[in-house]
């Protein structure tokens, strides 16, 4: 107790000295866990959008779909399916798809794209590319209207379409025949994932279910949102006994680099923390070097007149542990401030939009971390702290008490 | 001036310890920075690399519409008296066509939206090495009828070599085009990208396919010399017919590719701004430190006699010193982990691969050995130690003698 009042004195007794520190320790860390929360936001941005744009959390396919998309592999009694599903506990929304690769095509060009046959009123539960259609780029299949197709604003400009334009798809039907039908544009829509929505077009399922010949009551795939994403893994067994002709898999295994990039982004998170703590350690092993040189003549008094050196060696213990904490509360405080101001406004890219999107992140990006990595940082701090404080503690133990007193 | 620089010298080796500690801990963060950027700039390096020596090349000609719309009514021909006057030219390695358009090909099994690429078998070869990435079967030769399939595209449609790929597109001016083609190789292209969609057919018979006789979408450049784009541009654009072709740069046509290098770069150069951040205040810690214990030593140098100014530049050598050393040790011992890694890129394996393909990276880390990046590093150092450097030199033309003595 007594040493802990010592020691806490001590630090301030050289308010310049202590404060070097405290800034070095507390700004190294407002760098690290800002750079840290950018990174842990755009990897968040970059999943969630995954899930409401492209995967959903969990899909269902003929087992062998997803080895050549053949527009054959289909899965059977959808309907059924379908129904199980939405009673299904933890369930949120569920649709089904019919999908086919062709090509679309303008009086001015032909490109590869997917085709995706979707229910308006089911998908827009589930996925959200409804939301990214501004109100001047038509809608996601409001008007009844036949033959209606829903393509990206980067497609449309490559085949120099636009609302009401008629873009022919060409692609092979359920008997393997070339086949092909017009279709007007009547919506618009913008990801953040400029490759996706250049492959991407979106027609009625039944127009075409018609085109493609396909039997009645079946479909490519099923796709479910659940009411939380993490429980995914847990359910896939489940409906997997359930739907013994067919294959379930949530989304870590759809798209297995969103499970990837995270644990990425933690080891660099984790990396460069280390690297600023390390260079946070020999500044801290430098000052408590310092600080036992200079007060020789003090601990050669306080030896002197009983202090054991057990103490002593605990005293520059309880020294640098101190400044570390007091630079680490400083700087995580800061550091939450920052984020959690830039969480709500954002952090807007969009003079380099065009490189984030090409690789499917978002221009504005929103910083954040979670609680627990606070936590995390400050026992990195301390232990930074104890680990450098050890080689200048062992000085301060190798002082003779009678030469001590004697230096200057 | 000797005379100081050997008393600084001295000076630094009176107290080891500190010396050891403040050239270690600058030694450190120098390290880290290097090493990291190495990898960025090596990563970047070798991005641009493929980009242009795989596929944009240095320069191109193109129809003047065909870059905003590329699509094979915008196609051109062009004399080829001035295409072989470019070929003689000493700045050019080579100079050939491509046509290359999108067709829907099947195997009868699946189907899938790829790029064709018509090309000169054995002027393609001489820059994208193309002829190196078969991997099984042969490669194609001018007057083929066949076509060479990518890896992944391969898998995709499940064909092998010798199967039968259909191929059905629109032409020139409208015209239908669909072929039937035997697969005479299969090549594992280096971009992820490429090798999941793309095909080559000779010049000639794409030609054929798409009704698009004697014409091609570009006339492709490789330089020897990357410097000297800018000026093999502005001659190739004096002697074309500005009205119907245009010039193309590689920065031009890899501009995403560009901007996210740039968005990467400019992430790794916040890293290491806030590792030297922390790095500043060390040196800034021990500065202080070594002023405040010297003030005694320094008090006592100005009562017998020393100019001010003359101890401030001992310190600011010291200090030099000091850094220099630093900046030293960080360098010599980061240059054995360059070199070993510039040899020996690092390759990832496993599921990292994936991760890497999406972003269309390379599943390798190679290491750039430029000076500049050590260079850099060592200016950014001693800009640190210099802003450090001010403190001792006011605190000893300010010192305070009479008191600084009874320190």
């Amino acid at each position: 107790m007594v040493l802990t009042k010592i020691a806490w004195r001590s630090i301030w007794r050289s308010k310049m000295r202590s404060s070097v520190v405290i800034f070095a320790i507390a700004s190294g860390l407002l760098g690290g866990l800002f750079s840290s929360a950018w990174m842990n936001g755009m990897a968040k941005q970059r999943v969630e959008n995954t899930f409401v744009y492209e995967t959903g959390h969990m899909q269902i396919h003929h087992p062998d779909y997803a080895e050549n998309k053949d527009v054959k592999k289909t899965i059977t009694e959808v309907e059924a399916k379908l129904n199980e599903l939405s009673d299904y506990p933890g369930v949120r929304a569920v649709t089904k798809r019919i999908l086919v690769t062709g090509m679309s095509a303008t009086a001015n060009k032909n490109m590869g794209v997917s085709i995706v046959g979707v229910d308006p009123k089911e998908e827009k539960e589930v996925f959200n590319i409804y939301q990214r259609i501004d109100s001047s780029s038509g809608t996601f299949f409001d008007l009844k209207k036949k033959n209606s197709i829903v393509i990206s604003k980067a497609l449309a400009a490559e085949l120099k379409a636009k609302l009401k334009s008629k873009i022919v798809l060409t692609f092979q039907d359920y008997n393997g025949e070339i086949t092909g039908a017009a279709f007007k544009v009547v919506g618009l829509y913008k990801t953040d994932n400029n490759p996706w929505d250049k492959m991407h077009v979106f027609v009625r399922n039944e127009d075409l279910a018609r085109v493609l010949e396909i039997p009645e009551d079946q479909a490519h795939e099923i796709v479910t949102v659940l009411d939380d994403f993490e429980q995914a893994e847990f359910m896939v067994t489940d409906l997997q006994s359930k739907f013994p002709d067919a294959k379930v898999e949530d989304w870590a295994e759809l798209s297995p680099y969103l499970s990837l990039m995270s644990g990425y982004m933690d080891t660099m998170m984790g990396l460069f923390m280390v690297i600023i703590l390390g260079a946070l350690g020999f500044g801290i092993v430098n000052t408590m070097l310092m600080v036992v040189l200079e007060r020789t003549k003090e601990l050669g008094m306080l030896m002197a007149i009983g202090m054991t050196r057990k103490r002593v060696f605990m005293m520059i213990m309880l020294e640098t542990i101190f400044l570390a904490l007091v630079g680490g509360i400083v700087g995580e405080l800061i550091s939450m401030i920052v984020i959690n101001y830039y969480n709500k406004s954002g952090i807007d890219l969009s003079f380099v939009g065009e490189g984030m999107e090409s690789v499917g992140y978002a221009a504005i990006t929103y910083p954040m971390l979670e609680g627990y990595r606070y936590i995390q940082i400050t026992i990195l701090v301390v232990v930074t702290a104890v680990i450098a404080s050890i080689y200048p503690a062992i000085k301060a133990l190798k002082l003779h008490p009678a030469e001590a007193i004697r230096s200057i | 001036m000797k005379t100081i620089v050997k008393i600084a010298w001295r000076n630094i080796w009176r107290n080891k310890r500190r010396t050891l500690i403040t050239v270690a801990s600058i030694m450190f963060a120098l390290f880290f920075a290097i090493i990291m950027r190495g990898f960025q700039k090596g990563s970047y390096a070798k991005m641009k690399e493929n980009a242009v020596e795989s596929y944009s090349g240095y320069l191109q000609i193109q129809n003047k519409d065909y870059w905003d719309d590329k699509n094979i009514n915008n196609t051109m021909d062009i004399d080829p008296d001035l295409v072989q006057e470019f070929r003689e030219d000493s700045r050019v390695r080579v100079v050939f066509p491509r046509l290359e358009s999108f067709a829907l090909a099947s195997s009868g099994e699946s189907t899938k939206g790829i790029a064709v690429m018509g090309i000169d078998p054995d002027q393609e070869d001489e820059m994208t090495q193309v002829k190196s990435y078969l991997q099984e079967g042969q490669f194609i030769e001018q007057n083929d009828k066949s076509i060479l399939v990518a890896e992944g595209l391969a898998k995709f449609l499940g064909i092998k070599v010798n199967d039968t790929l259909i191929l059905f597109s629109s032409g020139y001016h409208g015209a239908t085009a669909a072929g039937l083609y035997p697969v005479k190789g299969i090549l594992k292209l280096p971009t992820p990208e490429m090798n999941r969609s793309t095909a080559y057919l000779p010049l000639l018979e794409a030609q054929n396919l798409f009704s698009a006789y004697d014409r091609f979408t570009s006339l492709i450049f490789d330089l020897y010399d990357m410097d000297q784009v800018e000026e093999v541009a502005s001659m190739v654009s004096s002697k074309i017919d500005q009205d119907h072709y245009s010039v193309m740069g590689w920065q031009a046509m890899n501009k995403e590719l560009l901007q996210m290098i740039e968005t990467d770069n400019a992430g790794g150069v916040i890293m290491i701004a806030i590792l030297y951040m922390v790095i500043a205040f060390g040196i800034f810690g021990t500065v202080l430190m070594m002023t405040n214990e010297r003030i005694r030593e320094f008090s006592v140098m100005i009562s017998v006699g020393m100019q001010r100014v003359k101890l401030a530049t001992v310190v600011v050598v010291e200090l030099f010193f000091l850094t220099a050393l630093a900046v030293l040790a960080g360098i010599i011992i980061s240059l054995p982990v360059m070199f070993y890694f510039y040899y020996n890129p690092i390759e990832f394996s496993g599921d990292a691969v994936e991760v890497m393909q999406d972003f269309n990276f390379e599943p390798v880390m190679p290491m750039s050995i430029e000076p500049s990046i050590f260079v850099f590093q060592g200016i950014a150092i001693s800009i640190l130690s210099l802003i450090a450097m001010s403190y001792p030199t006011i605190k000893i033309l300010k010192l305070d003698v009479v008191n600084g003595l009874r320190s």
